[in-house]
């Protein structure tokens, strides 16, 4: 048991990764950074004490690869497939591309300019050919978040730069899987493409006939045993790794057809996908402090000492690096802002849209290090994009804190422009509106309450910044103003000075801010979902606040009490919940 | 560059123990049976398709780490501790007994007397992989004969790290250096488990506190944790080496304690949710590797005695803890179940061994480790089945040892719900429904992932478990299937439908949902009342707003309740007093 410092066993190895990624874990937690940066820059330090054999690690956590992608196919599995491409998913792609064009051109230039002569220490002893090159292109077009979306759930949201971050991001994983395959499959070495595709189309065959036939027999030989479950999902992945690694093809490849074999029912198998969970979480968390480790940074001593010498092989590589960090923190929200404000969506949610995409994404990490491994992508330029990717990941966090700071700096002096409006349409408010209902946000909520002021004659106006509600907008509500609820125009055209309530259905703190400051003139009821929040903003002058629990709960006390009585049979309170709903039925509220 | 395949041994071993894990599972035999015959199957002694590499070691000691944790996490003080001084008594009889039984076997069958020393020293245990496993299949491991067995194994582990410690120094000098080497290890346990006592009453709770909301960083906190004993026990002869000092702790110790320290947290029930598969899988790993390491003709040499040795150890085991048990105050079931499961010999025999013959001098050679390991494998495989079917074989032979039943044996607190009310997840509408439930019921559960929650809870006088409900330990503990009662403020489909699944006809299940269809399906699978949160609230709303533009001295009145809730802006008011006249 346990070797020597000298050469430490690969449970050491393990221990070392995990105990020095605990700490950085936690000051992460504290200044709000996500799990994989803290992981990778885990890794670096540990990787350049030296001591640690990192292909026998990388053996081992590169199961982390495979449990990631077998997780997404599984549950591309279980989702129903779309076909319909929406507007957000179009800018996702097109952002892809220039993003991916500008990642490759980058690295040509530095591939040029490190040609020079007066760069001749410098250089690297291989050429930055148009392969890595393309490399570079994707590690720049992808922000992905697999592991955001998969391995960190998030918070379901109605907040409309949220949603059209959430919906870019998904868009990069399926782009971040199928280039994962076909970076596999071999496709940059031109000869083979015919017979690795065939494999490929082999395995996913073969996955398709375990998921019909064979997979209901496994479940029966389980016979209700979790473990032999778990460990009967867990042996057909590795059974597809194997054989996928036996074609010469990889892993990934052999991860994804596992997931296709997997009948996913997580109410059957709960347990199972529990385990599947902590298995993965394990290995990925291993797998991105194992990356960490294969970036070797100049030693601080031999910098010190001669650092001209130490610097010159890192200065390659640390080019590439902070080329790919400007493109991805500056260059990218920029044209995602340009791409989403160019489709309709107001200023202030394409600016922050853009925030929450300003970084190299998770999946490029793994793109990288598979081309490693399948001896595609050369080592300089594998660990630059590892530490651009952790750069301009805790980077991204940053501007994620002060997104909203950084958004009205940018508005203010004017480098955001005016507001543009594509359609003619954008305000429906008649300009001699007044002792109106302002209702903000036509979701489930804002159209019940328009429900509501027709059934009483009481004249409206909603504010929605969200296009894709434009269609109902335009055939349900007689006054609406699409746009920015925080741009002074939105409030000029819909005279909220005049207005007799303000409801503001959107739960975001700005806005809700913004409404308040009218509370000494109009009435105005905000909502939000933190019980504690609401002492402050009726503070502040709300006359009522919307809290959604609590206004259920009243609603079910007495029916609870009712039955508890045995004043209802539970038939009866079914009836009469179903009688009390109809009405937000017929309102067309689903 | 990097060269890096997938390693082929451990798919092997992953697949094939798979494979012989389902058969047993269908064949209704335990799964370590079908690991251990895996791993002679496949290992040198038939077909020698897979030698152990650095990977499967890894992952094998990694087994064992995770079980150990485990076990740890299990161990709550509160539950266990007026078990301490009966375990004390019955373990150190014990091992005295069957290790001199295990020498004097030894010396009466040809092995030389240096050999029956470490024989003796090596049956002495029970083993903790098998043990463990199998009451935590069984659901029996925080019964009150698991958590005797589960006791003595500890205290059996705390002697194997002592003799380790001692076989690791060489042969020794004289008693004298064997009293150092113990005293040193002694100390280092010691030392250890009030560093992991300490944090967990100092340290650990304000650090979880703060990252119990994020899973992910939750499990990988947790796993920090684990690795920093793993590590330090692992290397705590290089750490201590620049003070002189010769020191051994095993692996298995520190993560034990590491395991020990979470455990007196409100988070350990969760966090066993999570290691647990992991310890499943890994531990398969450990189970196939055992019997990898053999050539046919080392384990075979002895194979006549193996079976004599076995056969005369599981009884003379049963016998020994019987009667200790017995000597203890345990009552007859207890007693019997205590010890039919405690009969065969350990892993650690197997790792005591391998020490043995690897130190310099070698105290045996390749035979008498591989005659150890017969014993073991053997005695394990059998053992399992009596643990299969314990209670089978209690109520078999109940009538002929009913003469040792007691008349007032120990008897174990009952803490199990039946009746209750089991409410997952704490919110506003949660707490309204506690506050009524709680005139009709005695015992309410609440089961939360929020810290904050659990304490509010607590301390308005419910019983509280944190977890996420999606682990059966956790549906377990809140006794689910004996709820009266159940409300789910959860919104997670999966969530409710398990629960709906696992409840009986009887019991009145409320949910939430959120849109139509999941509202439909609620009812189908038959809950008693889905609330619509989103669209009640709206409708409540509504009636809200038409006072508003009646009537605004009633719409006054209507709010006032609610607006001195929200004035208050307490995250949880004191639940059991009243706000406003919400509840009629």
């Amino acid at each position: 048991m346990g070797g020597t410092m000298a050469e430490i066993a690969l449970l050491t190895a393990i221990a070392i990764l995990f105990v020095v990624a605990g700490p950085l874990l936690l000051i992460g937690k504290s200044v709000r950074l996500p799990v994989v940066p803290s992981l990778i820059v885990a890794g670096l330090i540990v990787g350049q004490l030296g001591l640690i054999d990192e292909a026998l690690l990388l053996e081992l956590a590169r199961l982390g690869i495979a449990f990631l992608v077998f997780t997404f196919s599984l549950n591309i599995n279980t989702e129903q497939i779309r076909t319909v491409v929406t507007n957000t998913e179009v800018v996702a792609i097109v952002q892809a591309l220039v993003l991916g064009a500008l990642g490759i051109l980058l690295t040509l230039a530095i591939g040029i300019v490190l040609d020079f002569p007066i760069f001749a220490d410098v250089g690297l002893d291989e050429a930055l050919t148009i392969e890595q090159a393309l490399f570079v292109g994707i590690a720049a077009a992808l922000s992905s978040t697999i592991v955001g979306t998969i391995l960190f759930t998030r918070p379901k949201t109605e907040i409309v730069h949220d949603d059209l971050a959430n919906q870019i991001d998904s868009v990069n994983d399926f782009l971040a899987v199928l280039l994962l395959l076909v970076v596999s499959a071999g496709a940059f070495a031109l000869d083979p493409i015919a017979t690795q595709l065939g494999y490929g189309v082999i395995l996913f065959v073969a996955a398709i006939v375990i998921n019909r036939y064979l997979f209901g027999f496994i479940e029966q030989l389980a016979d209700g045993s979790d473990e032999a479950m778990l460990i009967s999902i867990v042996a057909i992945l590795i059974i597809f790794l194997a054989v996928a690694e036996l074609l010469d093809t990889s892993i990934v490849v052999g991860a994804f057809a596992a997931g296709l074999a997997i009948r996913g029912n997580p109410v059957d198998y709960s347990e199972v996908f529990n385990g599947l969970t902590s298995i993965r979480q394990f290995f990925v968390g291993l797998f991105f402090a194992s990356v960490g480790t294969l970036v070797t940074l100049p030693a601080p001593t031999a910098v010190i000492a001669d650092p001209a010498a130490a610097l010159a092989p890192f200065i390659p590589v640390a080019a590439i690096a902070i080329g790919l960090v400007i493109l991805a923190s500056v260059v990218k929200p920029i044209v995602t802002v340009a791409l989403l404000v160019y489709s309709g969506y107001d200023r202030r949610s394409a600016t922050l849209a853009g925030f929450e995409l300003d970084h190299v994404g998770v999946f490029s990490v793994i793109v990288a290090i598979e081309a490693l491994i399948l001896g595609f992508l050369i080592e300089p330029v594998f660990e630059a994009i590892i530490l651009a990717a952790a750069l301009s990941m805790i980077l991204s966090t940053v501007t994620h804190i002060f997104d909203d700071e950084i958004y009205r700096m940018m508005a203010q002096n004017g480098w955001l422009g005016r507001p543009y409006h594509d359609v003619d349409d954008w305000n429906t408010v008649p300009a001699d509106i007044s002792d109106h209902v302002v209702i903000v946000g036509y979701g489930r909520q804002g159209r019940r309450l328009v429900d509501f002021c027709k059934e009483i004659d009481q004249p409206y106006a909603v504010i929605e910044n969200n296009p894709e509600a434009l269609p109902d907008l335009r055939e349900e509500c007689d006054a609406y103003v699409l746009g920015d609820a925080l741009e002074t125009e939105t409030a000029v055209v819909s005279n909220l000075r005049a207005a007799r309530l303000i409801i503001s259905t959107a739960d975001a703190k700005p806005i809700t801010d913004h409404f308040l400051k009218y509370s000494d003139s109009v009435d105005v009821i905000v909502r939000t979902r933190e019980l504690p929040m609401a002492a402050e903003l009726l503070e502040k002058g709300a006359i009522y606040v919307i809290i959604p629990d609590l206004l259920a709960a009243d609603l079910l006390a007495g029916n609870l009490r009712a039955l508890l009585n045995g004043e209802h049979a539970p038939k009866e309170l079914q009836e009469q919940t179903l009688e009390e709903l109809s009405r937000e039925r017929e309102a067309g509220v689903e | 560059m990097v060269d890096v395949g997938l390693a082929h041994e451990v798919a092997l071993i992953l697949v094939s123990g798979a494979l012989a894990g389902v058969l047993a599972v269908r064949l209704g035999q335990p799964t370590i049976i079908g690991y251990i015959l895996t791993g002679v199957v496949i290992g040198p002694v038939v077909f020698g398709l897979v030698e152990p590499s650095a990977i499967t070691e890894t992952m094998a000691e990694l087994g064992l780490a995770f079980l150990l944790f485990l076990l740890g996490i299990k161990m709550r003080f509160g539950e266990i501790r007026h078990l301490i001084a009966p375990i004390v008594k019955i373990s150190i009889p014990q091992m005295a007994a069957i290790g001199l039984i295990g020498f004097g076997l030894a010396l009466l069958l040809p092995f030389s007397f240096e050999a029956a020393i470490i024989i003796g020293l090596a049956v002495m245990y029970s083993s903790t992989a098998v043990v463990i496993k199998m009451l935590n299949d069984k659901g029996e491991a925080t019964s009150l004969h698991g958590k005797i067995d589960v006791g003595v194994l500890l205290a059996q582990d705390i002697v194997v790290v002592i003799i380790l410690a001692v076989l690791a120094a060489g042969q020794p000098e004289g008693l004298a250096d064997i009293a150092t080497t113990l005293g040193i290890v002694m100390v280092l346990v010691t030392v250890t488990a009030v560093v992991a006592i300490g944090a967990s009453r100092f340290m650990l709770p304000q650090l979880f506190r703060r990252i119990s909301d994020d899973r992910t960083l939750f499990f990988l906190i947790a796993m920090s944790w684990l690795f920093l004993f793993v590590l330090v026990s692992d290397q705590i002869d290089f750490i201590l080496a620049p003070f002189g000092v010769e020191a051994y702790l095993s692996v298995e110790m520190g993560a034990f304690l590491a395991g020990l320290a979470i455990a007196q947290l409100p988070y350990s029930k969760d966090l066993q949710g999570r290691v647990n598969p992991l310890t499943d899988l890994f531990v398969m790993i450990f189970f196939v590797s055992v019997a990898l390491d053999f050539e046919a003709s080392d384990l075979l040499a002895y194979w006549q005695e193996a079976i004599v040795v076995s056969v005369v150890l599981m009884v003379a085991k049963f016998i020994v803890f019987f009667g200790l048990l017995h000597w203890q105050r345990f009552d007859l079931k207890t007693t019997f179940l205590g010890s039919i499961g405690m009969i065969q010999v350990s892993e650690f025999g197997i790792v005591v061994a391998v020490a043995a013959a690897e130190s310099q001098p070698p105290f045996i050679g390749p035979e008498e480790l591989g005659f150890i390991t017969l014993v073991a494998l053997m005695t394990m495989s059998v053992s399992v089945y009596f643990l299969q079917y314990n209670q089978q074989l209690f109520e078999l032979v109940e009538p002929y040892i009913k003469r040792w039943e007691h008349d007032d044996p120990i008897q174990p607190g009952d803490t199990e719900f039946r009746n209750h009310v089991v409410v997952i997840g704490y919110d506003e509408i949660a707490r309204r429904a506690l506050r009524i439930l709680e005139e009709r019921y005695d015992d309410i559960v609440v089961v939360d992932r929020n810290v904050a929650h659990v304490e509010a809870v607590e301390e308005a006088g419910y019983h509280a478990l944190f977890g996420d409900f999606q682990y059966a330990q956790i549906r377990k503990d809140a006794a689910l299937k004996y709820a009266d009662f159940v409300f789910s403020s959860s919104g997670q489909m999966e969530i409710n439908e398990i629960l709906l699944r696992e409840t009986s006809d009887e019991t009145t299940v409320f949910v939430e949902a959120a849109t139509a269809e999941q509202e439909k399906r609620l009812y189908d699978l038959g809950a008693a009342y889905v609330l619509m949160v989103p669209q009640l609230g709206v409708a409540q709303f509504i009636k809200y707003l038409e006072l508003y533009f009646e009537d605004s001295a009633a719409f006054d009145e209507m709010i006032r309740p609610d607006l001195e809730l929200l004035r208050s802006g307490e995250l949880f008011p004191d639940i059991a007093v009243r706000h406003g006249g919400h509840d009629g």
